[in-house]
């Protein structure tokens, strides 16, 4: 416990931000399981959000998910709800939520599942991207950079009214811009997506990126890294890798980006 | 019965992982709450796969529909990877063998009789073949360890599986069948079908497994553990969970 203790507290450092896999991976073994009650379901920006009491024994980042289901209903499968943000001594969860759900509704839970989001606490010009969805885990890290003072462009097809005033709002047709700018890029999106955001990203794929980038990408996240299924796996430069343990965030350096 | 020694296996009653569903090595502990009798790899091919370009998962009322391409390291790596793990295993482990060549099947057959852990082989064929080719296959993987044959839910009364049980196989298991969906491009899209909603066929296959008079191991649409004891108090000798082993279910209700 104690080995585990000193490495939350590395990874919270985050000098080691692109090269603290290892770490991760070994984090990864504090996954845990256990049984909300659904507190509260709102709308904010066209994506469903849930509110639980936060598990102070638990340190979700943003980009991790759970992986959760009503034992009330028949849902094949678990459906994967993603860090959103805290508020007061509860979390904020967003994902593809069942209608059925309610305030009061029981959910079963494990996780938090996968690598999230390592914002440098150095980076002072945060760029995030909303390519085309409805972002599950971006708003958690508006406050993290907020935090620390960071000045923060949010890029989006939509204007979020939910944004703090002090978060400039851009349109995604100015997204190259971000390279000039940004020292931090975390962007959100399908992965079948993905050359169509390349291709406003850059002009050509061989353009090295100019901060420090992370995709969170959305694609079915089905069992959670317990059976290797493969149903989710992204193309890296060193092969296939799965969306749902050795993402759903990567580095672009990790990625293999093609236009 | 072509009157083989089938080789002997003593089926556990209880529940045991479908291929495809737990990896390739046993895990620790279970998100049903319950141990297993058995342990079943990832289905392994003779040759490396990945997963399918069009791979895709895809819920319907019901249940799902999943296309993954099997993607495994192939026989051999599989073998050097994972074999000293299904030997430390506390639970039997089944090596799932993906047939599609029966040369291929019967030069992994013999190297599985060789390793340590593997206590039999389960059997996949391919989905659409002719029914010669299917018993090929299934002759191939005879030999000294424990072969069982995957039939997928929608062919258990199909013609091939009696000649495959007269073969000499050690019991049959029941996979999921296959279906299609819209692809959103207006095509269709194929994958095997998982889910709750198939449950009332399954138990209506019962019938006509037993008639084959083996041992047979239920499986599709198992999402509670009444349906467990439904299907073992109906003949089957054991039962497989899939997609209900990444949702779970309720613990606190097992009794």
């Amino acid at each position: 416990m104690i080995t585990l203790c000193v490495l939350y507290y590395f990874r919270r450092l985050s000098w080691l931000s692109r090269d603290q896999h290892w770490i991760n991976s070994l984090l990864g073994c504090i996954m845990t399981n256990g049984v909300w009650e659904i507190k509260e379901i709102s709308l904010a920006n066209s994506t469903v959000q849930l509110c639980v009491s936060a598990n102070p024994n638990i340190h979700p980042q943003a980009g991790q998910y759970f992986l959760t289901f009503s034992p009330q209903m028949d849902e094949p499968l678990a459906v994967p709800l993603f860090f959103a943000g805290t508020s007061n001594t509860d979390w904020i969860l967003s994902g593809q939520i069942s209608t059925q759900w309610q305030p009061g509704t029981r959910l079963h839970w494990r996780g938090p599942l996968g690598h999230g989001f390592q914002l440098p606490p150095a980076s002072r010009r945060v760029a995030l991207v909303d390519w085309k969805t409805q972002a599950y885990s971006l708003p958690a890290l508006v406050s993290l950079a907020l935090a620390q003072d960071a000045n923060v462009v949010w890029y989006s097809h939509r204007l979020p009214e939910w944004l703090p005033p002090s978060v400039e709002v851009l349109p995604l047709e100015s997204l190259a811009d971000a390279w000039d700018w940004a020292d931090y890029l975390a962007i959100e999106c399908d992965y079948k997506d993905i050359p169509q955001l390349v291709a406003a990203l850059m002009t050509s794929s061989s353009r090295k990126p100019g901060c420090i980038t992370e995709f969170l990408l959305r694609t079915s996240l089905t069992c959670g890294g317990m059976a290797e299924c493969g149903v989710c796996a992204v193309r890296t430069k060193t092969g296939l890798k799965l969306a749902c343990k050795d993402g759903p965030v990567f580095n672009t350096d990790q990625l293999e980006l093609t236009v | 019965m072509n009157g083989d020694v089938r080789p002997e296996l003593f089926l556990s009653p209880g529940w045991m992982n479908a291929a495809g569903f737990l990896g390739f090595t046993p895990l620790a502990g279970s998100s049903i709450g319950q141990s297993p009798v058995a342990f079943v790899t990832n289905p392994i091919s003779y040759k490396p796969r990945t997963s399918a370009a069009d791979r895709f998962c895809s819920p319907f009322p019901g249940g799902f529909l999943l296309h993954t391409g099997w993607p495994n390291p192939g026989f051999r790596k599989a073998v050097k990877q994972y074999s000293a793990r299904w030997a430390r295993s506390e639970v039997q482990v089944y090596v799932h063998l993906l047939a599609e060549q029966a040369h291929e099947v019967n030069q992994m057959v013999r190297a599985l009789e060789e390793t340590d852990g593997a206590a039999a082989i389960e059997l996949s064929l391919p989905p659409t073949t002719k029914d010669d080719l299917r018993l090929q296959l299934v002759k191939a993987a005879l030999g000294e360890l424990p072969v069982t044959v995957c039939v997928p839910l929608d062919q258990v009364n199909a013609a091939w599986v009696g000649e495959v049980v007269d073969l000499g196989i050690s019991w049959l298991v029941v996979s999921a069948p296959r279906g299609m969906v819209r692809n959103g491009t207006g095509g269709f899209a194929r994958g095997r079908m998982y889910g709750p909603g198939l449950f009332p066929q399954m138990l209506q296959a019962i019938g006509c497994l037993r008639a084959y008079g083996i041992p047979f191991v239920a499986g599709s649409g198992v999402y509670d553990q009444q349906s467990i004891q439904a299907l073992l108090s109906a003949g089957a000798s054991a039962v497989q969970l899939d997609a209900v082993l990444w949702r779970g279910w309720e613990i606190e209700n097992s009794g």
